[in-house]
């Protein structure tokens, strides 16, 4: 446990120490604040918001997830010399990552959103954890693909085409399937395919969340039909609690039997 | 102190160790010498942990590798080619390792920084530190604590020959203070010099394991490195 809490305390330090995390922080903080300003309508503004926490959010941490870990391997080496489980380790590099990843996103987009007092705290805070959730996500599919992918450009690669994936092209093959068979009932199978895409599942939470199901077209509609605003709620947490399990657990598998 | 029974490893089909017995006896230094590629650095990263061998036990004391993370706390190590965080400094890395010790006592630290005359690097990042130099913070590292066993692999590449005589009278000391060593190298007169017992390793086999100063006797030459060339020459 004691360290657990030093390694991640250590690349907490190492990363805030990078200038990078900083600028990212500032630039949401501008960005927020520009969108409330300019916005002033809070649906707009959460509809904007929702294109950084749940788009942007999502790619920095993957791409920046896999770096940190192919940056890390030397890291890695020199610890693995010493009286520490692999578990301990990696558990380690993980909540070092995302730490810093959530205190960007409450600093980022919380502050600017509580100071402008458009929205109410409650769905601020909806907007944040659920935001908090896809970047676990996708540092710990980030996880999984430096673990078993050595090449470092080959394993970015691979995570820019899993976010591509998971933010466009499911959508557009949600969009082609609902079209193409129209005439069928189908809802049940799109609304289970939109619970699968921890991203779809996080926008559909936040817009049910203020009536705004209309924007989202046929699985919005269906979604509200099929389940209530809090069981979403569960529902979407499971959800995005077994994506982060999945992926950090298979990699942590890998890492286990690793040859350093 | 280290026993290693019928001990495999392979890199996907790459078969690297092929059965090696062995044992480290304590308060003694062990050479380990054979030809690039023989395996090694493989075999003392199985001890270490850093590699997961296939099959076959190693103990050190009466702690099975496998089972337990804790024996590391027993050992120094100095790795062949030594790779830190680029853009920690090299006192950072220092303290990391002394954070990360379970307590142990950094009891060598002012000597060893005296030894290597290292206290002008140490607020330099490792990213701007001369290869030598890192050799330098990885002997620090591996001789920190005052550990029962040392693993030193290749410990005088690359370094000049003042650090090459400081780390062998390192070795000689802790050797005095009771500590066993396990030291890869290919300089044969240097280890001639220190070592107690030969280790030759060719292509994953044991082929040679035996007291230096015997080993010489029956080859019936005048140097270890006559000894190895006529030794190497028989088995073709
Ligand atoms: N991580 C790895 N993955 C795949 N193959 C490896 C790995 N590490 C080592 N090898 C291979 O295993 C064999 C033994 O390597 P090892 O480093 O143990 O040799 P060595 O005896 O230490 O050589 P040298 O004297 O050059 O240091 C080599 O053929 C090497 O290419
Ligand atoms: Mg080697």
């Amino acid at each position: 446990m004691e360290t657990l809490y030093k390694i991640t305390k250590f690349q907490i330090q190492n990363i805030i120490r990078s200038n990078w995390i900083i600028i990212y922080t500032f630039g949401l903080i501008l960005t927020t604040s520009l969108i409330i300003y300019f916005t002033n309508d809070s649906s707009k503004v959460i509809v904007s918001l929702m294109t950084i926490m749940f788009i942007l959010n999502p790619l920095i941490g993957i791409l920046f997830g896999s770096i940190y870990l192919y940056n890390s391997r030397e890291f890695i080496e020199l610890v693995l010399t010493q009286p520490i489980k692999r578990s301990t380790l990696y558990s380690g590099l993980f909540l070092g990552l995302v730490i810093p990843f959530i205190l960007v996103t409450i600093v980022g987009v919380g502050l600017p959103l509580a100071a402008s007092n458009l929205i109410e705290p409650d769905l601020i805070g909806n907007l944040l954890s659920t935001s908090i959730l896809l970047v676990c996500i996708f540092v710990s599919i980030a996880f999984l693909i430096t673990t078993f992918i050595v090449e470092r450009s080959a394993g970015l690669g691979i995570a820019f085409i899993i976010w591509l994936f998971l933010c466009w092209i499911y959508d557009g093959f949600l969009l082609f399937f609902s079209y193409a068979f129209q005439d069928y009932p189908i809802e049940r199978i799109i609304l289970a395919l939109t619970i699968i895409n921890p991203i779809d599942l996080a926008r559909i939470n936040i817009l049910l969340r203020f009536e705004a199901a209309a924007m989202l077209g046929i699985t919005g509609a269906v979604f509200q039909d099929f389940i209530s605003a809090s069981l979403g709620k569960v529902i979407t947490f499971a959800v995005h609690l077994i994506w982060i399990f999945i992926p950090f657990s298979i990699g942590y598998f890998r890492f286990k039997k690793k040859d350093f | 102190m280290v026993t290693i029974k019928d001990l495999y490893k392979s890199y996907g089909k790459l078969e690297v160790l092929k059965g090696i017995n062995l044992s480290f006896e304590r308060g003694k230094i062990t050479a380990i010498v054979g030809p690039n590629g023989s395996g090694k650095t493989t075999l003392m990263k199985c001890i270490l942990g850093l590699v997961h061998f296939n099959k076959g036990k190693i103990l050190i004391d009466s702690n099975d590798v496998s089972s337990n993370f804790n024996y590391r706390e027993l050992i120094g190590y100095m790795p062949q080619i030594g790779r830190y965080p680029e853009n920690l400094k090299a006192i950072e890395i220092i303290k990391l390792i002394i954070e990360l010790s379970n307590n142990r006592k950094p009891v060598n630290l002012d000597y060893l920084i005296d030894l290597f005359n290292f206290q002008p690097h140490l607020n330099k990042f490792v990213k701007n530190l001369s290869g030598g130099t890192i050799q330098k913070l990885s002997a620090i590292l591996a001789f920190l604590f005052d550990s029962k066993l040392y693993i030193l692999d290749e410990p005088t590449a690359g370094l000049d020959p003042i650090a090459t005589v400081d780390i062998k009278n390192l070795i000689t000391k802790k050797r005095e203070e009771g500590a066993t060593f396990a030291v890869v190298s290919h300089q044969l007169t240097e280890v001639e010099s220190f070592a107690d017992n030969l280790v030759f390793i060719l292509e994953g086999k044991i082929v040679i394991d035996s007291p230096i100063k015997d080993f010489i006797t029956t080859t019936g030459k005048q140097n270890l490195e006559e000894a190895v060339i006529d030794f190497l020459k028989v088995q073709n």
